[in-house]
């Protein structure tokens, strides 16, 4: 016995059926990284170029929170010694622009979401931690504020 | 899906509710997050057999 039912999801180039539920499970494995061949996806309407758009960009913010975190740590270690910290600052204000630039790209409704998920506001907190910055480096402040702003009107929505 | 189906039969073919998913982008290629990805699939309604 046969039924026809409608049901949110893709049809693949193949003919076969696949839920929505099940394309969102794969995109899951991608993301978290359990999996990472991407032909676990339908090309279908385009949606493993989307997919792999999206693990870039994900992947891009990743790094570059990767990469000041690192830059803090060794920030901590040279102020500890009397050594200067604004060439880091500087290099810290650049990847923070660079990951406002990504944010920018989310709908306004995400943004907040996404700073908690990947914890910006305690790497800023971090960063205002290890420069006292709110006196000395002016350009870092100004990035740190734009996220501020950021976040605020995302949960205005 | 008339009466001559029995109740438990007719309640399966009943389309799901799509009322909760938020409106946004139509098209995968539109779509600015994986958020609003999983929206447009769940919206794409597919007709199959089983």
């Amino acid at each position: 016995l046969i039924f026809l039912r409608e049901k949110g999801g893709l049809t693949g180039s193949d003919g076969t059926f696949y839920s929505a539920e099940e394309l969102i499970e794969r995109m899951q494995k991608l993301r978290s990284g359990e999996v990472e061949d991407l032909a676990i996806l339908t090309r279908s309407e385009g949606l493993r170029k989307k997919v792999e758009e999206l693990l870039k960009r994900e992947l891009e913010i990743k790094t570059f929170l990767g990469a000041i975190k690192a830059i803090l740590q060794h920030v901590e270690s040279s102020i500890k010694r009397g050594g200067d910290a604004r060439p880091q600052s500087q290099r810290i204000a650049e990847l923070l622009r660079s990951t406002l630039g990504i944010l920018k790209q989310y709908p306004e409704n995400e943004r907040a979401e996404l700073i908690k998920d990947f914890e910006i506001d305690k790497l800023v907190e971090d960063i205002k931690t290890a420069f006292q910055m709110k006196r000395i480096f002016i350009d870092l402040h100004k990035v740190l504020e734009e996220i501020s702003n950021i976040k605020e009107s995302s949960q205005r929505e | 899906m008339g009466r001559f189906f029995p109740s438990w039969l007719r309640r399966e073919n009943k389309p799901e509710k799509i009322k909760e998913i938020p409106q946004g982008p139509e098209e995968i290629k539109d779509a600015r997050s994986f958020k609003e990805l999983f929206d447009i699939l769940k919206r794409k309604r597919r007709a199959y057999w089983f």
